[in-house]
């Protein structure tokens, strides 16, 4: 597929947006936090990745060298837009039963885990929401997220304990809530 | 321990977040933008002269006239021109072919290699119809 597209074919490079749109699209989404701008920069990724193909040698699969862009690229807009969305306190994840919020996980009929999760994602920092999205989307493989991101496999593992535990913490939180309103509205 | 709780908690959200879709028309919109920024770059039109040099060429070859023309003059029937005896140009003798014979073999490659060429316009249409569009 790369050598076709090397050679001008624009019908493999759309074959390659379609399969690669929806991950780049939903890092840039957790990244930034709002679909117009996600949209408008994924965008911008796949013309990036079109111009550069030519250089890419190959040493990482692809990928992950697309999401290294995507990575780049978001953190680019974050810069320029100077929005940051801020670390939320995490001292309280350490109380947290993981047992009882797993049960109360999953007592929620699928839609609204999604859109549960969905809402948490979006409360987390953009670096959390894109290193913990990026580690899922490369199946938990660090090496590679070395790739995307330039960040050794250490500092990963450390900023990934991080995001887990914020988002735990505001998982807890938002379950509490919606416990405490459907009782509410029970009773 | 919690730590292993954490992670385990976690990996389920995340493989339960779904995966999230751009608009419907998100791929049409990126080759579009790729048509009005890319075509500079990727049908770049590159002479094989560069303009230095067929400037450089026409120099040289304006030089070499009117050397040519000081050397040995300009009119037709001096110098240089008197000798290239153009009057048999425009009377040429055609009897040669006459005699001319083809072997058997020299035919048929001919006829071969028309067949194959004739083989080859389809073949190479096909293919850049796939590799252009």
């Amino acid at each position: 597929m790369i050598s076709e597209i090397r050679r001008g074919n624009t019908r493999a490079f759309s074959d390659l947006v379609d399969s690669y749109k929806d991950m780049v699209f939903t890092l840039s989404l957790r990244m930034l936090g709002h679909r117009e701008e996600a949209e408008e920069v994924s965008q911008d990724v796949f013309i990036k990745v079109y111009k550069s193909l030519p250089s890419f040698k190959g040493d990482s699969k692809l990928s992950t060298w697309v999401y290294r862009i995507t990575y780049n690229t978001c953190l680019d807009r974050i810069k320029k837009i100077k929005k940051k969305r801020i670390h939320l306190d995490m001292e309280h994840a350490d109380k947290i039963d993981y047992a009882e919020l797993d049960t109360a996980f999953h007592k929620m009929v699928a839609i609204e885990r999604s859109q549960l999760i969905e809402q948490c994602l979006s409360r987390l920092s953009e670096e959390d929401a894109g290193i913990l999205t990026l580690f899922y989307l490369e199946e938990k493989n660090l090496l590679e997220m070395e790739k995307a991101t330039n960040l050794p496999v250490n500092t990963l593992k450390v900023r990934l304990f991080r995001a887990r535990k914020r988002l735990a913490s505001i998982m807890e939180k938002s379950l509490n809530k919606e416990i405490l309103q459907s009782n509410g509205s029970i009773g | 321990m919690d730590d292993k709780k954490l992670e385990a908690f976690v990996n389920k959200v995340m493989e339960e977040a779904p995966l999230e879709s751009p608009s419907a028309d998100f791929t049409k919109n990126v080759m579009q933008k790729l048509e009005v920024e890319a075509p500079q770059q990727v049908f770049e039109y590159k002479p094989i002269l560069s303009g230095r040099t067929l400037s450089l060429a026409f120099v040289a070859f304006v030089a070499l006239v009117f050397l040519l023309g000081s050397q040995l003059g300009v009119d037709n029937g001096q110098g240089w021109f008197k000798n290239l005896n153009m009057e048999s140009w425009f009377h040429t003798d055609w009897g040669w072919v006459k005699g001319f014979t083809f072997s058997k073999v020299t035919v048929y490659a001919f006829l071969c290699l028309g067949l194959m060429f004739f083989v080859q316009v389809p073949w190479l249409k096909r293919y850049l119809d796939k590799s252009i569009f």
